[in-house]
């Protein structure tokens, strides 16, 4: 940045940091706002000297209109009608809002419009507003749906969240829907978008800097959408937010705390839980210590998904700070009053944090 | 305002007419125009992109039914303005943040010290620094770099007087200045 650089540069290199609203999604919202200035427009009131010369040029936009409608009927993307919910084996067991998001290849959310009778059938015309996923390389089709796929079919103006499957083979598959209307429909749009853009990250030519922004504290951290965006495509250009993360709360766990029993809370368990379940597929033996710390210092019958994690985490660890591992993961074998589930896990550990024998 | 700055600002108001009169393709030419820094603007208050888009949409059409009362086409960006901090103040006051901008409300007033203008050289750091931010602060920083509204806009757009902008743009560049600190020792 130098001194030379004007105003508007400046401006510009600020705006180019803004990258919460993705392409697509900001396109998707000047369409939509394109059509209401439009309908905007034509509840305006007009003034006199207006009319006269709009009714002048009326037959001719009329003729160019006709011609115009006519051509976009022709040429207009073809519409696929959504019949019912086609689920594989994988989204039917576990239909996880946010998994589900990298599971599909388009996830977007749709209005319903009023229901058309066509073909015998009623069909509810849904109309794409925001893309937050479209792995398919092309442009999406019109669709419709009818009543099988969102009982009861959903009225005018409602909002649904749409998982859909593509390939060329099977063609289009819905594979869930969540109304997103409701309070909780606009959690979980927003956890769905976030987890997208994450989803997006590792295809960004400066995904360090980009997994910065979007894991930081003021966004959200390493929340479940972003937890769920990192096991479904683990990037190691995400460990160093991770690990200073795991610090943090490493630190935390580690101080004296008031209360009951001075437990740590839910929510710092919730999130290291969390920060084993994406550092152990990056195979980040850095965090190795502070989980198996972490994890001694989590009430009893809490230990065991930091555990289960640890073998992965130490996969490329140094003999050292393997055995390091192994000495505090043994101590819950030794505990006096030890729970079944941690001690389970503590010995299935056991063996893959083992080093050679000097 | 400087000489450059005012022949910017000449054709905006030609828009401005011409979108007063109902040319819908002369307002999405004002929307192309300002909509990139009205989404940042908004965005440093709603984290939330969708729902930042959703509070853009609502300005921009707010704002085209409204055109036809607007008497001085050099005050459009203010309107702009005023209608997105109304929209972003409801939001805010929705999420039951009330007290924090009555608390602002009721700021003293420190003279303000109009000294040699910022540079915010380092772009990034100001991006950064900016989220750390209280949101009044964020706000009347935004306004004056990124719009580079007078003190007298500011205070027009935000409806506030004019010692409380001189206060609150004193303030808020002291912790702009922390926070860049801050994060570049980091």
């Amino acid at each position: 940045m130098t001194e030379s650089r004007s105003h508007a540069d400046r401006v510009a290199a600020l705006l180019a940091l803004e990258d919460r609203v993705g392409a697509e999604q900001y396109a998707a919202y000047r369409r939509r706002l394109d059509g209401r200035l439009r309908r905007a427009a034509r509840r305006r009131p007009i003034r006199p000297r207006t009319l006269a010369a709009a009714a002048a040029l009326l037959l001719a936009l009329g003729g160019l209109a006709s011609f115009l409608s006519d051509s976009r009927r022709r040429a207009g993307p073809p519409t696929v009608v959504l019949r019912e919910l086609t689920r594989d084996d994988v989204i039917a067991a576990d239909p996880h809002p946010y998994r589900n998001v990298a599971r599909c290849q388009v996830v977007a959310v749709v209005r319903a419009g009023p229901p058309v009778q066509q073909q015998g059938e009623r069909r509810v015309p849904l109309e794409v507003e925001n893309v937050f996923r479209n792995e398919t390389g092309k442009e999406l089709p019109a669709f419709q749906c009818t009543g099988e796929v969102l009982p009861p079919a959903p009225t005018s103006e409602q909002r649904v969240l749409v998982y859909l499957t593509y390939s060329r083979q099977q063609g289009w598959g819905c594979a869930d829907v969540v109304p997103v209307d409701s309070p909780s429909g606009r959690n979980i749009r927003r956890g769905v978008e976030r987890c997208a853009e994450l989803l997006r990250a590792p295809d960004s030519p400066d995904a360090k800097r980009l997994y910065e922004r979007l894991l930081a504290e003021g966004r959200g951290g390493l929340d479940e959408a972003a937890g769920c965006a990192l096991c479904c495509r683990p990037d190691s250009r995400s460990a160093d937010v991770l690990l200073r993360q795991l610090r943090r709360l490493h630190k935390r766990i580690g101080e004296p705390r008031e209360g009951p029993g001075g437990w740590v809370s839910e929510d710092d368990i919730e999130q290291l839980v969390r920060l084993a379940e994406v550092l152990a597929p990056l195979r980040e033996s850095r965090a190795a210590l502070p989980l198996a710390e972490c994890a001694r210092m989590l009430p009893r019958g809490r230990r065991a998904p930091i555990y289960r994690q640890l073998p992965e985490v130490c996969a490329t660890a140094p003999v050292d700070l393997k055995a390091k591992v192994r000495r505090l993961v043994a101590k819950e074998l030794t505990e006096h009053h030890p729970d079944g589930r941690d001690r389970a896990a503590a010995a299935a550990a056991l063996p893959a944090l083992s080093v050679p024998a000097r | 305002m400087t000489s450059s700055e005012s022949d910017s600002r000449d054709p905006e108001r030609e828009w401005v007419l011409r979108a007063r009169r109902g040319d819908v393709d002369a307002f999405r030419h004002l929307v192309d125009l300002h909509d990139r820094r009205l989404l940042y603007f908004v965005l440093r208050f709603v984290a939330d992109g969708e729902t930042a888009l959703d509070i853009l949409q609502d300005v921009w059409l707010i704002l085209f039914r409204r055109l036809p009362e607007l008497r001085a086409p050099e005050a459009f960006r203010v309107w702009l303005y005023q209608i997105a901090h109304d929209r972003v103040v409801d939001l805010l006051r929705r999420r039951r943040r009330e007290e924090q901008a009555h608390e602002v409300l009721r700021n003293g007033l420190v003279e303000y010290e109009e000294g040699p203008e910022e540079r915010l050289e380092q772009v990034e750091l100001v991006h950064h620094a900016l989220d750390q931010l209280s949101p009044e602060h964020r706000e009347v920083l935004l306004l004056r770099f990124l719009e580079e509204l007078s003190l007298e806009e500011i205070a027009e757009a935000l409806r506030l007087s004019l010692g409380t902008v001189k206060s609150r743009l004193h303030y808020a560049r002291l912790a702009l200045r922390r926070q860049v600190e801050m994060i570049d020792h980091d």
